[in-house]
């Protein structure tokens, strides 16, 4: 595939980094910096670069044609496919999957909506979930997330605290959990002076 | 984590213009052919591997919901200002830390973003 060329450029605006050189209008072949992989070499970026220092600029539409590159090379999954592998994977909510392979629901849910791509080792990790249901449903048994939350909560001294200074809550764990979570700055004070 | 502290208000340039703005809204409803991205925009979008529409999308956001955007002193200067160049802290996500994104406006509708995470220590612009 050919490098996509922009309309507009900045051929001959005077470059402000160095204040001597002017912009030219070229292709390069850039490499991307990828962490904990090798760099990606893109051939043929439009690029505005400075005749005297070098300094870069990247045309918008060259951004998207490197990250669409770097995509091919690097087979991250996008927003369409995780929709697809969790709903094959019986899951309705994002939340819940978020849950289940133990990350943060707003960064499940910009994987999603393609807002951000998933790194290649996560894309691999959840391929191979896609492909071994038996696997998934493993994880989902497992319930890490949700029952180290648990487990926290009752080992935590401040829970252990506030039972001893609030016994009408203790008796309902459940809205001892809900008074914790919106006081649980104030409960910690009170303990530590006990 | 360290609270983060804003620049002084009587420290702060004045607001960007209606016409800068107007430009650059005219310029985002057309990224592939007139938004350019400086290197250091460049190296944000890949090393958080997020899309540019989003980047895009955020700055677009972040003027059309009356947020502040400041114009730019020279270098080492507090009173002079930049003709073409406009300043902001834009929110890209609502659980991550803001960005600084400098603009750079050229003749002809052509926008050039820059940039990068608040450095350790430095005031920000209000939102």
């Amino acid at each position: 595939m050919n490098a996509p060329k922009p309309t507009k450029s900045l051929a001959g605006t005077a470059c402000r980094e160095c204040g001597e050189g002017h912009f030219e209008f070229i292709q390069i072949d850039h490499i991307e910096k990828i962490s904990n992989d090798n760099p990606v070499t893109v051939p043929g970026v439009w690029v505005n670069r400075c005749d005297h220092c070098g300094e870069t600029v990247f045309p918008a539409i060259s951004v998207k044609y490197i990250q669409s590159s770097v995509a091919d090379q690097t087979e991250p999954l996008t927003g369409q496919e995780l929709e697809r592998i969790r709903e094959e994977l019986g899951v309705d909510r994002q939340d819940e999957m978020s849950e289940i392979l133990g990350l943060g629901t707003k960064t499940y849910h910009k994987w999603e909506s393609g807002a951000q791509f998933p790194t290649r080792s996560m894309s691999y990790y959840i391929r191979m979930l896609a492909e071994f249901p038996e696997a998934f449903e493993w994880l989902r048994a497992r319930s890490w997330r949700g029952r180290n939350r648990l487990k926290t909560a009752e080992k935590s001294p401040l829970v252990i605290g506030a039972e001893l200074m609030f016994p009408v809550l203790a008796a309902n764990p459940g809205r001892l959990n809900t008074v914790m979570t919106s006081r649980i700055n104030y409960a910690g004070v009170l303990f530590a002076k006990v | 984590m360290e609270k983060c502290q804003y620049i002084l208000e009587r420290d702060l340039p004045s607001p960007a213009t209606d016409e800068q703005l107007e430009t650059i809204l005219e310029a985002l409803a057309d990224p592939d052919n007139s938004v350019n991205f400086g290197h250091s925009a460049e190296k944000w979008l890949a090393d958080t591997n997020t899309s540019e529409q989003e980047l895009c999308g955020a700055i677009d956001r972040h003027i059309r919901a009356g947020r502040k955007v400041f114009r730019k002193f020279e270098k080492g200067s507090k009173t002079k200002l930049l003709p073409d160049d406009v300043q902001a802290n834009v929110t890209i996500f609502n659980d991550e830390d803001d960005l600084y994104v400098s603009i750079w406006i050229q003749p002809g509708i052509i926008i050039n973003i820059y940039a990068h995470e608040h450095p350790t220590g430095r005031h920000r612009l209000p939102q």
